[in-house]
């Protein structure tokens, strides 16, 4: 029974009922305690039905009644089979508590305990931590400004809000391979404030943080999936790879400056100059383009001195523009001044513009000037092998001989030449053959390695994907841990249960034991009975055959069966002994499950109730004889 | 009485009131009044000519036919707002006083387009401002007057929203640099995971 | 009229032009109170003006320390120094001030942004909404005032945004 009460006592506990830990069993049970813990439950199974009923016994007599006899109608409403009344609950007995209690505890919905063993995932969890927050936010009271704690600040104030506002930062970075400058060391320890007394606003140092270090992270990342991809592949250093790409890029965007600019070279860049490299096109950008800054600075040297030239005239005419005192003509001169000086603008527009042209046709004119020499200095050679043939020709025969000679002496020193270059050749082919061989070999290596680093590359990045993964639901199962009921662990519930069934079991076996002891004596029994009634049988056939003729064996005759009479007789109270036996004992029984449930104390308590409901009833009449 | 198709509140006065005038027109009629309404609630407009018609059988005056489109109105958006099955809409609608036959066919074609209507409802729901396009364009800024090497991109961003008055367009033309938009992409991304996350 | 720094102690005019190069860098620059006694006003002003334009110079046009130091010739040996040591600590970062004016030279940069993640459970039209929407608030510096533009956007348009951004990073990262 103690386990059946434990569990009883846990599943009301669970209910709401304010059980006290030394309760350990339901005869410990007070009438409040019991009338609490069935109100929960009915309230549980059906709010409708416990709604409307009190969960702790009123201090008058009658209104207890009252309550008592509600809460079985609404057990009884819920289903409750077993005898029940008011009764029940002001003068409990533990039996029929007992069963009250088992049975309203089955009778709690499951799913509400289902749902907190098993969160549907992630979301759920979520809602239902929303759910929790919002509910402690509501019940927490509004308090004006003044009064909050700092648990209402939380919720209730508005707080200082900052926006997300970054400001550069400058901190001591160690990267690897480059050795800082002394100065640089040295401003780092003297000079740089900390890192919190940089930003101006203190509200900005956690954002300013946080930009820098997620715009370095990233960085970091890019280029370490960026290498991954491409710049091993490349087989070079990350360096190397870094400025190759740089290279590239700057010969493309090199190219597609020029390929704009030319179809339109007479437009201000005077770009089609057959520049270096991309920091030439730059600066011939800077030294061309009207909009560049070292050209307006010209323009405007320009400007001003065509200013400073032409405000002679108008200085040295005031005068005579004041004797004739006409601001007509003093307009007119200005308006000629400014048409001139527009005009001398536009000249010196069109002169640069020529000048620019110039410089163009300079430039090709350059270009043709070094064509032509190298023209000439071929002709020259040209002209010069001529000319040795030239002086030659007077002694011909004399000459062809010696040429003859010379031609043979060098067929032959050729020839010469050949074998010793074979000579030297075929050991040197073999090497070349044996360095290429190393070569392939060393490339089939490097690639095997290369493909062996992605692979590794790959593992790596699967297996913290995995771990992030499994991480995560780690935390959600440490959570779900943590959300669920700390009491009566699992493993204690089954070890009982097992032992109960083991209990059990052992119980059946000795009750198959008597049970089958029972039938055996029943069966020898009857066997004995059956050979009685035979030779019963056979004795007064014997016996009644003998009595016809001896008068002294009709005496026996009647002897026997008076002994078999009373034998039955016998056997008769001995069954009904036995019957009577059984009943003593189920009365006795009963006797002791009606001195358990407290009849005398229960009853001396109906009369003290009745005593009071008398009283009470004597008050109220009272009162109202008054009023 | 509570009614889980008007949020767990009593029902309206206007309502019960015109719960009697559906009533008046034959449960055949008021089903195909109901998919007008529903056409009308999921934004495909309603067609008064076929509404003025159906309801001449029951020489409904113009007040009246007003009335009856409201309250289906009010009773499909109520229902699907508190996302009421049809069976519980069956028998509370019967319970105000609505025939079993007009509500077996009010209620057939709520379950048709329960779904339908509950997006359309989600999609209407208060939203502070909505992207609706983006358009990007990179620079490759090779000289300054600030710096004479620069050599660095430049992201110009377009971002199309809709104000949140609806109908309004704002039209924001920003230039990111470089890092900058590394970390708001990154950011960006992280986000995406959180919002993920929830479902 | 970098002349005028002669009149510090050579130590302190190095903390000094730190000062200036952190006013470059878009932190605190020297406060004049500091120096009240040492420069007349239109002098401070001269001098943290042309000090600055040196300093951007010389980066901005990637000088040599020969050119910079041709550029110092009038001030004293130990100040030039001093100012050169400077420019040798802080060249990184007077470079990174210098990218951000440039890019700044736009009518419309992004200056910061911010977002929230928020999970909207209810609206007036449906009584469980549960749809996150993510809203972005973009500071944007137009004219040297600050504008916010703020949107709201649920899954599918982030995951635009997103989309559109990655294929412009892809971009981005070829040119780097």
């Amino acid at each position: 029974m103690e386990e059946v009460d434990k569990i009883l006592i846990h599943a009301l506990k669970q209910v709401g009922t304010e059980v006290s830990e030394e309760t350990g069993s339901v005869r410990q049970f007070s009438s409040e305690l019991i009338v609490e813990a069935v109100v929960r439950c009915v309230r549980v199974i059906d709010p409708g039905l416990g709604g409307a009923l009190p969960t702790s016994l009123p201090p008058g007599m009658s209104a207890r009644f009252r309550v008592g006899m509600s809460l079985a109608q609404a057990c009884q409403d819920i289903g409750y089979k077993g005898e029940i009344g008011y009764q029940t609950f002001l003068y409990s007995n533990e039996p029929e508590i007992r069963s009250l209690l088992m049975f309203l505890v089955e009778k709690l919905p499951r799913e509400s305990a289902e749902a907190s063993d098993q969160p549907q995932g992630k979301s759920a969890v979520l809602q239902r931590a929303i759910a929790a927050a919002i509910r402690a936010q509501l019940s927490v009271p509004w308090l004006p400004p003044n009064c909050r704690l700092p648990l209402h600040s939380q919720t209730q104030s508005p707080g200082a809000l900052h926006s997300f506002h970054v400001q550069p930062l400058s901190l001591a970075h160690c990267s690897p391979g480059k050795k800082p400058l002394k100065e640089v060391k040295d401003y780092h320890r003297d000079i740089l404030p900390p890192v919190t007394a940089q930003p101006s606003h203190h509200a900005s140092v956690v954002a300013s943080i946080l930009e820098q270090h997620t715009a370095e992270l990233s960085a970091a990342q890019e280029w370490d999936s960026e290498w991954n991809s491409q710049g091993l592949l490349s087989r070079l250093k990350p360096q190397e790879y870094r400025s190759r790409k740089l290279t590239r890029l700057r010969k493309r965007i090199e190219e597609q400056l020029r390929s704009a600019a030319l179809p339109s070279p007479e437009s201000a860049s005077g770009g089609p100059r057959p520049t270096g490299d991309l920091s030439e096109l730059l600066q011939a950008f800077r030294g061309s383009a009207p909009s560049d800054h070292t050209l307006t600075k010209g323009s405007h040297f320009t400007h001003t001195q065509k200013f400073t030239f032409t405000k002679t005239e108008p200085s040295t005419s005031i005068p005579f523009v004041h004797q004739s005192d006409s601001d007509v003509q003093l307009r007119q001169q200005e308006e000629q001044l400014s048409l001139q000086e527009q005009q001398l603008c536009s000249e010196v527009d069109q002169l640069t513009a020529d000048m620019k042209h110039m410089t163009v046709t300079h430039a090709q004119v350059l270009d043709e000037l070094k064509q032509r020499e190298l023209g000439n200095s071929e002709k020259e050679e040209k002209m010069q092998v001529k000319k040795k043939t030239i002086d030659l020709l007077p002694d011909s025969d004399d000459n062809l001989q010696k040429l003859k000679a010379l031609v043979e002496a060098s067929a032959k020193r050729v020839v010469h030449l050949a074998s010793q270059w074979e000579k030297h050749r075929a050991p040197l082919i073999d090497e070349h053959r044996r360095l290429k061989e190393i070569c392939s070999r060393q490339d089939l290596e490097s690639s095997q390695k290369l493909s062996e680093i992605k692979s590794v590359h790959d593992k790596i990045r699967v297996s913290t994907e995995e771990a992030k993964k499994k991480e995560e639901t780690y935390k959600q199962l440490v959570t779900e841990l943590e959300n669920l009921p700390q009491d009566a662990s699992r493993s204690a519930y089954t070890q009982r249960i097992l032992e109960i069934v083991s209990n059990i079991k052992k119980q059946k076996e000795e009750i198959t034991k008597i049970l089958s002891d029972t039938k055996d004596l029943q069966k020898e029994i009857n066997s004995l009975t059956g050979k009685l009634d035979r030779t019963f049988a056979v004795t007064d056939e014997l016996v009644f055959k003998d009595a016809k003729k001896d008068e002294s064996v009709r005496k026996s005759y009647k002897y026997l069966a008076a002994l078999h009479e009373n034998c039955n007789q016998l056997i008769q109270t001995i069954e009904y002994t036995g019957t009577i036996l059984r009943e003593i004992r189920d009365l006795e029984e009963q006797i002791e499950t009606e001195n358990g449930s407290k009849t005398v104390a229960n009853l001396e308590r109906i009369l003290s109730d009745y005593k009071a409901i008398r009283q009470e009833n004597s008050a109220l009449a009272a009162k109202v004889r008054e009023g | 009485m509570r009614f889980r198709f008007c949020g767990d509140l009593d029902c309206p006065d206007w309502v019960l009131a015109e719960i009697s005038t559906l009533a008046k027109l034959s449960s055949v009629k008021m089903k195909l009044l109901c998919a007008q309404v529903l056409k009308d609630l999921l934004g495909e407009g309603i067609d008064y000519d076929k509404v003025t018609k159906l309801t001449a059988d029951a020489k409904f005056e113009s007040g009246d036919v007003k009335a009856t489109v409201a309250v289906l109105s009010f009773i499909f958006s109520s229902a699907a707002k508190h996302d009421v099955d049809s069976e519980s809409l069956s028998s509370e609608l019967q319970q105000l006083g609505l025939p079993k036959e007009h509500t077996t066919g009010l209620c057939k074609s709520y379950e048709d387009k329960h779904s339908a209507l509950q997006g359309k409802l989600r999609e209407t729901s208060l939203r502070l401002g909505r992207l609706e396009s983006v358009s990007w364009r990179i620079d490759y800024t090779l000289s300054s007057s600030e710096l004479r090497e620069v050599n660095e991109p430049l992201i110009q961003l377009k971002l199309q929203s809709q104000g949140a008055e609806s109908g309004s367009t704002e039209t924001t033309v920003v230039s990111v640099s470089a890092d900058k938009f590394r970390v708001l992409l990154a950011e960006l991304k992280q986000a995406q995971v959180r919002m993920n996350a929830l479902q | 009229m970098v002349v005028l720094l002669s009149r510090l102690p050579a130590t302190e005019c190095i903390k000094f032009c730190h000062r200036v190069v952190d006013g470059l860098c878009g932190r605190e620059p020297p406060r004049r109170s500091e120096h009240s006694t040492t420069w007349s006003p239109e002098e401070w002003l001269q001098l943290l003006d042309s000090l600055s334009a040196f300093y951007r110079r010389a980066v901005g046009s990637d000088s040599s320390e020969e050119e910079v130091l041709g550029g110092l010739a009038d001030v004293g040996s130990s100040h030039a120094e001093a100012v050169l040591s400077v420019l040798r600590a802080r060249r990184e970062e007077i470079h990174h001030a210098l990218l951000d004016r440039t890019n700044s030279i736009s009518s419309a940069t992004l200056q910061d942004f911010d977002w929230q993640l928020k999970l909207s459970l209810s609206s007036d039209k449906i009584s469980s909404l549960h749809t996150p929407l993510l809203s972005l608030s973009l500071d944007v510096r137009e004219d040297a005032a600050l504008r916010s533009v703020t949107m709201e956007m649920n899954r599918e348009e982030l995951n635009t945004l997103i989309s559109s951004l990655e294929a412009a990073n892809k971009v981005v990262l070829q040119l780097k």
